[in-house]
């Protein structure tokens, strides 16, 4: 098992639309996500269950117990602009952790993370909606918590409400709102916030056929305008379909890297 | 574009943050916070009043009826320090939850975590700006003279407490990120401290060992120059200093808490 993987460029297209980018797969883009070495651990639950007690019992020393569960280990890659990149792996190898490091939601133990430009996180739909407040207050909220101003949401509020197609339900309050509902909110939000990264976790499996459909549209989009994708999916068909580069992660570290396709093959065939 | 590094360490770089934006999230958040606590309740508003008035009639009660001190316009005397440590006792039970409440946003957002700390302050704040009509109320029953020294004592009294309870909040919120058991001993803390604070009898009346003692409670100079602005119409500058005093020190322990723990918040939540 390699424990870094470093990136290695793949030369042919398998997926037809995927021709009009390949260009940008050359070496001379810049790299706007790097990972050296990054290693990251959790500390121990039990530990933490201990509050107090461990302080008391052990003293100052305890501090010393922290830090045994390891997430990921060694891991060095790049991403350069304008890529779409997937990760696969199965649940509890690390990818979510990943992506909570390149949005910065953590730091890593030890090893450099460099991250060139505005990062926009889908993690999880939903997460920092309130539910009694309805849709358009939870667009300004949400917008707000992804570091945009009053009056910049102001302005695109609403063609983040014509995106979501929401119009009906906008003053309803989001807890009667379906959670195919809330997925539409939440992307809408993010989408229409031009980010420069777009980290997606998992999260277009859940809104109707149209729906996925626009998203696909609106990463494209966002993709031939030099965005940079870092996706999280199990589904064989967003990494393939989607992704220039696929990472796959394997106890807690990169075992493979390269063409979509292949990665995807690895990890179906590890798998059973 | 920015660009932004994670050593080991060394906290990231937030570009995206602009001062101006940091205080329109904060805005946004203490928004939010006010509508979601009255959105479902018919009543609203005068909810964050019933606590405290209900207080009053019970320690009223207790104290003059029962015990007959001979503190004059008791009532009145009550709600003015009522109202003041509700706000303290309020926002420090909620800023121990303030991280966990919200832990959907910390674990899968980026933005400066301090703002949650502030937000609830500027809420708590604001029910207790709106509760000052009804001091005046008690005030005009009792034929107490409105005088400036309301509005003087206002604009300093309310940034001190402000800065006071930020601080305190700022660390036990973070502690309570760690320690679950913070809670309780906040909770334990502040059942003491209100009755360690001159919130039911004036300092005069404590003897003399003790009433040194109560110096050290940040809270008696504060209410201490709540009473002085509202019952006797002068500003107690000798109070109003030491409460900002102790509000620059819990500030500045409280930043120190935070910016040490801060960074291991979205793990442990």
């Amino acid at each position: 098992m390699r424990s870094s993987g470093v990136l290695r460029p793949t030369g042919q297209d398998t997926e037809p639309h995927l021709a009009d980018i390949s260009h940008r797969r050359a070496e001379a883009l810049p790299v706007v996500i790097k990972f050296d070495n990054v290693s990251k651990g959790y500390v121990d639950r039990t530990f933490l269950a201990g509050g107090l007690k461990n302080y008391l019992l052990n003293g100052l020393a305890a501090g010393k117990y922290r830090r045994t569960h390891e997430v990921l280990k060694g891991i060095s890659f790049e991403i350069r602009k304008g890529t779409t990149v997937g990760f696969v792996g199965r649940n509890g190898v690390g990818k979510s952790t990943l992506l909570s490091l390149i949005a910065g939601i953590m730091l890593p133990d030890s090893g450099l993370i460099s991250v060139d430009g505005r990062v926009s996180s889908l993690l999880e739909l939903g997460a920092g909606f309130h539910p009694d407040l309805s849709g358009r207050e939870n667009i300004a909220l949400f917008g707000a918590v992804l570091g945009f101003s009053r009056a910049e949401i102001r302005n695109r509020i609403d063609s983040i409400i014509a995106f979501s197609e929401l119009e009906d339900h906008i003053e309803v309050p989001i807890r009667f709102y379906s959670s195919g509902m809330l997925a539409r909110l939440g992307f809408s939000v993010v989408s229409q916030l031009d980010p420069e990264i777009l980290l997606v976790d998992e999260v277009l499996a859940v809104g109707d056929f149209a729906f996925r459909k626009k998203c696909a549209d609106v990463m494209n989009k966002f993709r031939a305008s030099g965005g940079t994708v870092v996706l999280v999916s199990h589904v064989a068909s967003d990494i393939t379909g989607l992704c220039d580069q696929a990472f796959l992660i394997e106890n807690h570290c990169i075992a493979a890297s390269g063409d979509p396709q292949e990665v995807m093959a690895r990890y179906q065939h590890s798998g059973s | 574009m920015s660009t932004s590094q994670n050593a080991v360490g060394r906290s990231r770089r937030r570009a995206t943050f602009s001062l101006a934006r940091y205080f329109d999230l904060i805005l946004t958040l203490a928004h939010k916070e006010v509508k979601v606590r009255y959105k479902n309740n018919v009543l609203g508003y005068l909810w964050s009043l019933a606590n405290p008035l209900a207080s009053a009639l019970v320690f009223y009660f207790a104290m003059q009826v029962v015990f007959k001190s001979s503190i004059p316009r008791y009532p009145l005397f009550l709600v003015i320090g009522l109202f003041s440590w509700q706000w303290f006792s309020n926002y420090l039970i909620g800023a121990c939850s303030v991280f966990h409440s919200n832990g959907s946003l910390i674990k899968k957002s980026v933005f400066p975590r301090s703002v949650l700390p502030i937000a609830l302050d500027i809420q708590d704040a604001f029910h207790f700006v709106m509760s000052l009509p009804v001091t005046l109320l008690f005030m005009y029953f009792y034929d107490v003279p409105l005088g400036t020294s309301i509005i003087a004592g206002a604009l300093l009294l309310i940034p001190a407490q402000f800065f006071l309870l930020l601080g305190i909040g700022l660390a036990v919120s973070s502690i309570n990120v760690f320690f679950r058991d913070m809670e309780r001993i906040v909770g334990i803390v502040l059942n003491m401290m209100m009755y360690l604070s001159p919130v039911l009898f004036p300092v005069e009346k404590v003897p003399a060992p003790y009433d040194e003692w109560l110096k050290f409670n940040p809270m008696t100079p504060l209410i201490e120059a709540w009473r002085g602005a509202f019952l006797s119409g002068e500003l107690q500058w000798e109070n109003i200093g030491l409460s900002y005093l102790y509000a620059a020190i819990a500030l500045a322990f409280g930043t120190w808490v935070y910016r040490r723990l801060v960074h291991g918040f979205a793990e442990v939540i």
